[in-house]
C-alpha cells in the first residue's frame, strides 16, 4: 500500500511502501510541486531508488527558482539510504 | 526459502510477501530488512528492465548462513549483466550535477556486506550478503 496525502499545514505525507510500482503515482504529485514544501516521512516504511529519483528531480526543479524540499521524520534506515546516496548534502533533513 | 516468479514488476508484491515471512521466521533485524528489501527490488527490476525478451521465470532464494542472510536471484536465460562491474556513483556531487539513476546498485553495494555475480551458459546468479542484526 502506498498513498500520498496533504497534511494540515500543506506538507506532503508519504504513507506506506514507495516501491517501483508506485513511481507513476508519485511522479504526478511531485511534478505538481511549484514551491518549497515539507515532505513528512513519518509513515513511510520503505523507499526504492526510483523514489529517490523523483525526490532528486523535484529538488533540482525547485532549486532553479530558489525553492527546496525539506524532509522530516525520516526513520533510521531511510536516513542511512540518504547518507549513502549523498542526499543528506542536497536536502535539508530534520 | 525459494520462490520463482514471472518476469513482471507485478511480481514484486509476491517477492516482498515471501521475504517478509522469511524475516519474521528468522528474526531478521529492521536495518537488515530495509537493505534486503531494497536489494530485492533493485535486483528484480533490473532483471525485468534489461531482459524483456525472455519469458522464463526468475528465481529468488534466501537462506541464513551463520549470522547473515544470503539473498540470490537467478535468471535462466540472459545476457551477462554484472552489477559488481558497474562504475562507482559519485554521491558527493552537487545537486546541479546530479542525474537520477544508478543509485539503486550503488546503495546495494554500500549498504550490504558483499555482492557476487556468476554467469555461465546464459544463467546469471547475483548474490548479496547482509548481516542479520
Amino acid at each position: 500500500m502506498f498513498d500520498i496525502q496533504s497534511g494540515a499545514n500543506g506538507e506532503v505525507l508519504l504513507i506506506g511502501r514507495f516501491d517501483a510500482q508506485q513511481v507513476d503515482k508519485a511522479r504526478d504529485v511531485f511534478l505538481g510541486i511549484e514551491q518549497s514544501k515539507v515532505v513528512d516521512f513519518a509513515r513511510l516504511e520503505y523507499i526504492a531508488s526510483a523514489g529517490l529519483g523523483i525526490l532528486l528531480a523535484t529538488q533540482k526543479k525547485l532549486s532553479e527558482s530558489g525553492g527546496a524540499l525539506k524532509l522530516i521524520n525520516v526513520n533510521k534506515h531511510i536516513r542511512d539510504v540518504f547518507h549513502f546516496s549523498g542526499f543528506d548534502q542536497i536536502f535539508e533533513i530534520e | 526459502m525459494q520462490v520463482e516468479v514471472e518476469r513482471d514488476l507485478q511480481s514484486l508484491s509476491e517477492l516482498f510477501r515471501r521475504a517478509g515471512e522469511f524475516f519474521e521466521a528468522n528474526g531478521v533485524g529492521d536495518d537488515a530488512r530495509g537493505v534486503l528489501e531494497m536489494a530485492i527490488e533493485e535486483l528484480f527490476t533490473n532483471l525485468v528492465k534489461y531482459n524483456q525478451e525472455s519469458k522464463t521465470a526468475v528465481m529468488m532464494r534466501m537462506e541464513i548462513e551463520e549470522d547473515r542472510v544470503v539473498l540470490s536471484f537467478t535468471d535462466f536465460d540472459t545476457d551477462r549483466f554484472d552489477i559488481t562491474e558497474f562504475p562507482e556513483v559519485d554521491a558527493s556531487q552537487a545537486l546541479s550535477d546530479r542525474t537520477p539513476g544508478g543509485l539503486g546498485i550503488h546503495l546495494m553495494k554500500k549498504m550490504s556486506d558483499g555482492v557476487e555475480y556468476e554467469y555461465s551458459n546464459r544463467v546469471a546468479k547475483t548474490t548479496l550478503y547482509k548481516r542479520m542484526n
